[in-house]
């Protein structure tokens, strides 16, 4: 994602305390303090419409207003893939899916090919957020990783189909750490699991 | 004596805090009361200390009707009235540390076992989630040299400062005293020292961070409103 202007990042922030109060920006400043200059490298399967899509338009500018080094990038696939983790979507929220080792295979290829492109930024960044379950192989794709890898699950996962996630956890087992947005939408996992809204 | 302000702070601006928590899942859920019992003895105390205080932070949609998660649960999720009136009597402040609110908790919940002919249970969808959270701590950049210059400001403190230094401090300090005590107790002699008990005989657990707010800028502005007499 190409980065804004400095003028524009300062006249964004202005907007946002106009809105927050001072107080809020405050904390945000603090909070990145300790991150300043890290590389934080978002990853997802679209560029436009869909929530996850509108949260890092706004995200990873704030984030560089603050001081870090955020960047976005998007993993491209074809019909397969999206048919597949439409799939993927579907069983995470409970629905029964059948879904093909033809396309279990592809969705590997998929991620194979977009590890080959963004090898480079996935292996120097210091923190990766991979967002839902498209990007997901890509941690165990990069094993000579140095940041730690965060799974950003905007599904609730609360009552998956069995079958799908069983072969997903084998992907997110390996995370540092997984961010659900409620407990309640949370599956047990070995490392730290983190809700994004504060219940 | 350790304070909002540190150890080697006495006679130090009172420096004051603000603060967020951040849940974290433990990843452990219950449907019903035997097994909520058993976890109940296991689970970190930091889930039994976010249970009873973090909802203080938490933005609440409605008033609720009892003031801890456990009992919430047992009303909502397993329909027990009886049961969620005696966990909303187990006061956190009546207990030494978070163990002894763990074992009074475990007591409660026990001995409505043995009454049950039927454990209590609740609905897939109304399991109890078992969470903890982790304070952040942010510096508001504001000090105090005096405890006077306290009276105005007071009411104009965050709820994150509030929570922070009136009920995460008597978590954080082995004597259980709020920051303002603490920072007072530093000043020579004993001109503050009715100040002090005043605010440490506050208990804060039936009230909103808004009413404690309100109740410490009471404390304070009579205390100095009678110093001026």
């Amino acid at each position: 994602m190409k980065k804004q202007s400095e003028q524009s990042l300062q006249n964004m922030m202005a907007e946002y305390q106009a809105v927050t109060g001072s107080n809020v920006m405050q904390q945000l400043e603090q909070l990145a303090a300790p991150l300043k200059g890290a590389r934080v490298l978002h990853i997802n399967s679209t560029k436009e419409g869909g929530g996850v899509a509108e949260i890092l338009h706004k995200l990873i500018p704030l984030k560089q207003a603050l001081g870090i080094e955020a960047d976005w990038d998007v993993i491209s696939g074809n019909q397969e893939f999206y048919q597949c983790t439409k799939g993927f979507h579907n069983a995470l929220q409970g629905m029964r899916q059948s879904i093909s080792e033809k396309l279990l295979q592809n969705y590997e290829k998929i991620n194979r090919e977009n590890e080959e492109k963004l090898r480079s930024k996935l292996k120097e960044a210091d923190f990766v957020f991979i967002h839902d379950p498209q990007p997901a192989p890509l941690l165990k794709l990069i094993p000579e990783r140095r940041g730690k890898w965060i799974w950003r699950c905007h599904i609730d996962a609360s009552k998956p189909y069995r079958e799908v996630w069983k072969y997903l956890r084998e992907w997110i087992t390996p995370y540092d750490a997984s961010i659900f947005s409620l407990p309640e939408f949370a599956q047990p996992l070995p490392h730290t699991i983190y809700n994004s809204f504060q219940h | 004596m350790p304070n909002a302000t540190g150890d080697v702070q006495k006679k130090l601006p009172f420096a004051v805090k603000d603060c967020a928590l951040i849940t974290i899942a433990t990843g452990i859920k219950v449907q019903n009361l035997k097994e909520f019992a058993a976890v109940l003895k296991d689970v970190p105390t930091g889930s039994i200390y976010h249970h009873f205080w973090g909802r203080l932070l938490r933005a609440l949609f409605d008033e609720p009707e009892y003031n801890n998660d456990f009992a919430s649960w047992a009303s909502r999720g397993l329909h027990d009235k009886q049961l969620a009136e005696q966990l909303s009597m187990v006061i956190p402040t009546d207990y030494k540390d978070l163990e002894g609110l763990r074992q009074e908790t475990v007591e409660v919940v026990e001995q409505r076992l043995d009454e049950s002919e039927i454990v209590p249970w609740a609905q897939a969808d109304q399991q109890f989630h078992f969470l903890k959270s982790q304070i952040v701590v942010f510096d508001t950049g504001i000090r105090y040299d005096h405890p006077a210059e306290l009276v105005p400001q007071i009411s104009k403190l965050s709820t994150g400062s509030i929570y922070y230094h009136f009920i995460d401090a008597r978590n954080r300090t082995d004597e259980r005293y709020d920051d303002f005590s603490s920072w007072l107790n530093g000043f020579d002699g004993d001109e503050f020292e009715e100040l002090t008990r005043n605010l440490c005989g506050m208990d804060p657990y039936f009230s909103s961070l808004k009413e404690i707010r309100l109740n410490v800028s009471n404390i304070f502005q009579k205390f100095f409103a009678k110093g001026e007499q």
